[in-house]
């Protein structure tokens, strides 16, 4: 793996937090749903099995929960959604997130 | 329901025998969880599948999920060991005896709960253990960082301190230990905390860093906006003590 891969598995395993919570906030996803959404941004997910670990400690640390939801196409769904405290960590994570792309922004600027 | 071949079986039994494997630091019923999320994604994976499914279609879904190994340390929560609740514990009992005993201790339980909370994400019953101290404590850093001037008063005024050595440093100074003495010490004390308020103040923007490493982020960011009040504070409370001083 190059430097360049590396850095840039990295910064994606970082985020994907992030991109959880926000993909949820919009409304609740079961986890392969979720998946497949998180897939379709280029190279986000590299390996899908990467999201379930993570939902099931953004669980435990009650930022989401779940409920069964009876599915049309087979079984019952297990659907993650958003719980009061993960609404205010993600307003949180928001302001995070915009400090780091303004700082970033403003470093680039004065690096060009 | 999807069926698959006695190889698929196999497959499908190994690869989640792994991913139970590299999820042990997790507990256990996380570890249920993820597995029943990893067989249900397989499932939706294959639904449309007709006839059982061989151990080929199951290998091109399994190479998606990716290595059942990747999740080793990576996903690692906390562990919910003696030995990192005993942080959380020793905190929040360290904290209790600096409140009821020797206040510095304080400080000692806080540190050990930002330790604590630094290393592991603190969820369940230990929050009760390590918020406490943690809340105590950045009152207290906060109460000190706002009014240690007062402080600096009582040490100054009281007999044997420094007005008692240099009477003169102070002008017009009632006899010492009166009313009206410890009212004029405070006045004064008043005028440095304005002026410390108005110097905090200006530098709140600046000096972030150090506030977030005297406080919790929350905290300190919570604090940070409000840079221009405390400068109004400042001014206010050195101009009431100074007019108190000329009229008194």
């Amino acid at each position: 793996m190059t430097f360049l891969d590396n850095w840039a598995t990295q910064v994606r395993k970082g985020l994907l937090e992030f991109c959880v919570l926000r993909v949820l906030a919009r409304r609740p996803h079961y986890g392969y749903e979720l998946v497949k959404q998180l897939g379709r941004v280029q190279g986000f997910v590299i390996s899908e099995g990467t999201v379930y670990p993570l939902l099931s400690r953004l669980k435990r640390e009650a930022l989401v929960d779940t409920r069964l939801e009876e599915s049309p196409e087979g079984p019952a769904r297990k659907y993650y959604r958003l719980t009061a405290r993960g609404k205010q960590q993600l307003k949180l994570m928001d302001q995070v997130w915009s400090e780091i792309v303004g700082s970033v922004a403003e470093l680039r600027r004065e690096g060009t | 329901m999807i069926v698959f071949t006695q190889a698929a079986r196999d497959r499908l039994d190994e690869y989640l025998d792994v991913v139970r494997q590299s999820c042990t630091d997790a507990s256990a019923s996380d570890v249920d969880e993820v597995i029943a999320d990893i067989r249900e994604h397989i499932e939706e994976e294959l639904s449309s599948a007709s006839g059982p499914v061989s151990a080929q279609q199951l290998a091109d879904v399994l190479e998606r999920l990716g290595d059942p190994r990747q999740w080793e340390g990576s996903e690692r929560t906390t562990p919910r060991t003696g030995i990192d609740w005993s942080i959380s514990t020793a905190a929040l009992l360290i904290s209790a005896m600096g409140m009821l005993w020797q206040l510095p201790l304080i400080l000692v339980g806080y540190i050990l709960a930002r330790v604590r909370l630094e290393r592991a994400n603190v969820n369940g019953p230990e929050r009760w253990l390590a918020y406490p101290p943690l809340v105590v404590g950045a009152t207290a850093i906060l109460f000190v960082l706002l009014f240690w001037p007062y402080g600096c008063a009582v040490a100054v005024g009281a007999p044997g301190g420094f007005l008692e050595s240099f009477p003169g440093a102070l002008s017009k100074l009632p006899p010492q230990g009166t009313p009206a003495y410890w009212l004029r010490v405070y006045a004064f004390a008043s005028i440095v905390l304005g002026a410390w308020w108005v110097l905090a103040g200006l530098m709140l923007r600046r000096a972030q860093r150090v506030l977030a490493i005297l406080l919790p982020g929350v905290v300190a960011r919570a604090v940070a906006p409000y840079g221009n009040r405390i400068v109004l504070g400042g001014v206010t409370v050195a101009l009431l003590a100074g007019l108190s001083i000329l009229l008194t």
